[in-house]
């Protein structure tokens, strides 16, 4: 579904990302793993168009992303929800759900609606707070309401960037339920780029851990939980892994 | 003193706030979506006001020569933005001011070339005035208020009640974010620009028939409205309006009870005192959220 070929970013004269090569098989979880600076950001952003790679090739559902711009990623069903959130903390939860269905104008309201009402039934919290500025929301709530605003696009791809930075583990559990349900349930393909080992790897099908740009291992799950010494040694202690 | 002569001092200065704050509006929606002041604000102003002048002098009538200028305005302000969307490529937010200057001061010898240097007007409304809580108010101010009532109505249904205004907010209050559920940031500073030179080019066809208008009244509007912006908090546009009338009222104070030689001192002097009392304006970010 999705395949990324040779991906270089670079920042000035930095390289953030240096050839990195991944791809998400429909129906998969994938996990990133890796350090703080080590490319995370860097990959999932040029993957949903938010910065232009140097080199490398993407490719989704057998379409070249390479000349899209970021909104035409998303009408061709990919979603990001980005690190630290981006909900538009100004405006309302219901807004920001509508405006989730941005890239599908033809939506007829009630549609929008029962989206919505099925994005609430996920995170029933929002449904308390629905006519509240995001701003006043928790964390949780704010990454919950940014995940169900990505979801109002109905996307075929689900990219998170740091779900779990900055919550409490009972939130991140309940977040990773919610995902996995997603996944089982509705056929949503998920890439989660995560410092947190755990919470992808509890998951998820699927690991990469990436070091300074690169892709250092590969393999499934259970191959990478087994690994938690390597695991620990290229996230340079910053992270933990339970086991 | 005479205190039976302070109403009379307000309605004279209520007329010009309301122009004041059409052209803040327009400072105010082009920096939330690009987080840049555009200079060039009040030459649409005076193009808006001159091209209606030369429009009826050319025995159209008003009816027609008004949504004219409007839509030349409209057609001004993108190209405008057009221009300078192209000039802002791998430029800073500094540069790309300066930019807006440099158009500014290129409009305004155009303005000259094409309507010299004389004062211009054309007649909008009669003569008549009403009396109003112990001032007399003439046509002119009443229909300046509507229209900018109108205008604030229409803006408040367009930002909160249509999709594209929404995503326009949506794109002021986290433009990266937006990119991500499919929104064209480029798009809504087009739109901003396009609304900002239109609202623009109504306060001139407002303000030309009693205030006449000439080539050069540009900068000094732009700077009447861009202080309008930042009295009202420039995130907030129906608070640059409420900006625009309080500059407006206290000119009108300052020229009736001092002196109409410092009509320009007056906004001045009043800005650094919101400012230094309240930095983030009468209704800067802490209000933006909630003002629905």
């Amino acid at each position: 579904m999705l395949d990324v070929k040779g991906l270089q970013v670079r920042y000035g004269t930095v390289l953030g990302v240096d050839g990195l090569d991944l791809h998400v098989n429909q129906g998969e979880i994938v996990v990133l793993i890796g350090a703080n600076g080590a490319g995370k950001s860097s990959t999932v952003n040029a993957i949903a168009g938010l910065v232009r790679p140097v080199a490398g090739l993407i490719k989704f559902r057998d379409a070249d992303m390479g000349k899209l711009d970021a909104a035409a990623r998303v009408e061709h069903g990919m979603a990001l929800v980005i690190e630290g959130r981006g909900v538009f903390s100004e405006m309302t939860v219901r807004e920001n759900l509508e405006l989730g269905a941005y890239s599908r104008p033809a939506i007829r309201s009630a549609a929008l609606r029962r989206a919505a009402d099925h994005a609430i039934a996920m995170f029933p919290r929002l449904g308390d707070r629905f006519d509240q500025a995001a701003g006043t929301l928790s964390g949780g709530e704010q990454q919950m309401l940014a995940i169900a605003r990505a979801l109002m696009s109905s996307p075929k791809l689900l990219v998170l960037d740091e779900p779990s930075l900055g919550l409490a583990p009972r939130i991140v559990d309940e977040i990773a339920e919610r995902l996995t349900l997603l996944s089982s349930e509705e056929g949503v393909t998920i890439l989660i780029a995560e410092q947190n080992a755990s919470l992808g790897l509890d998951i998820a099908k699927r690991g990469y851990i990436l070091q300074n740009g690169r892709i250092a291992l590969e393999g499934t799950a259970p191959e990478l939980h087994s690994n938690t010494d390597l695991i620990r040694f290229y996230l340079g202690g910053q992270s933990y892994v339970r086991t | 003193m005479d205190w039976d002569v302070i109403p009379q001092f307000l309605a004279g200065g209520l007329a010009i706030g309301a122009v004041y704050g059409l052209i803040g509006v327009g400072f105010s929606l082009i920096y939330n979506t690009s987080k840049v002041i555009n200079f060039a604000q009040g030459e649409f102003v005076v193009y808006g006001g001159l091209a209606t002048v030369s429009l009826t002098a050319a025995s159209l009538p008003t009816a027609v020569a008004i949504p004219l200028s409007l839509a030349a305005s409209v057609v001004l302000g993108g190209a405008l933005q057009s221009l300078l969307s192209t000039a802002r490529r791998g430029s800073n937010e500094l540069t790309y001011i300066m930019t807006t200057i440099g158009v500014a001061i290129a409009m305004q010898g155009l303005a000259q070339h094409i309507w010299g240097t004389d004062f211009k007007t054309f007649a909008l409304y009669s003569d008549g005035t009403i009396r109003l809580m112990g001032a007399t108010v003439n046509y002119g101010t009443i229909t300046t208020l509507l229209a900018t009532s109108t205008v604030c109505a229409l803006l408040w249904v367009f930002l909160y009640r249509t999709m594209i205004g929404k995503a326009m907010r949506a794109c002021a209050n986290d433009s990266r974010a937006a990119q991500t559920i499919g929104i064209r940031p480029r798009r809504m500073v087009l739109l901003a620009y396009v609304a900002s030179a239109g609202i623009g080019g109504l306060a001139g066809i407002l303000i030309t028939p009693s205030q006449m208008m000439s080539y050069d009244n540009g900068v000094p509007l732009a700077i009447k409205g861009f202080t309008a912006a930042i009295v009202g908090g420039l995130a907030n546009p129906f608070g640059a309006v409420v900006g625009g009338v309080v500059l407006g009222l206290l000119e009108g104070l300052g020229v009736g009870l001092i002196s109409s030689d410092l009509q320009n001192a007056y906004a001045f002097l009043s800005l650094l005192v919101i400012l230094l009392v309240r930095p983030q304006g009468l209704f800067g970010r802490a209000a933006a959220g909630s003002a629905r």
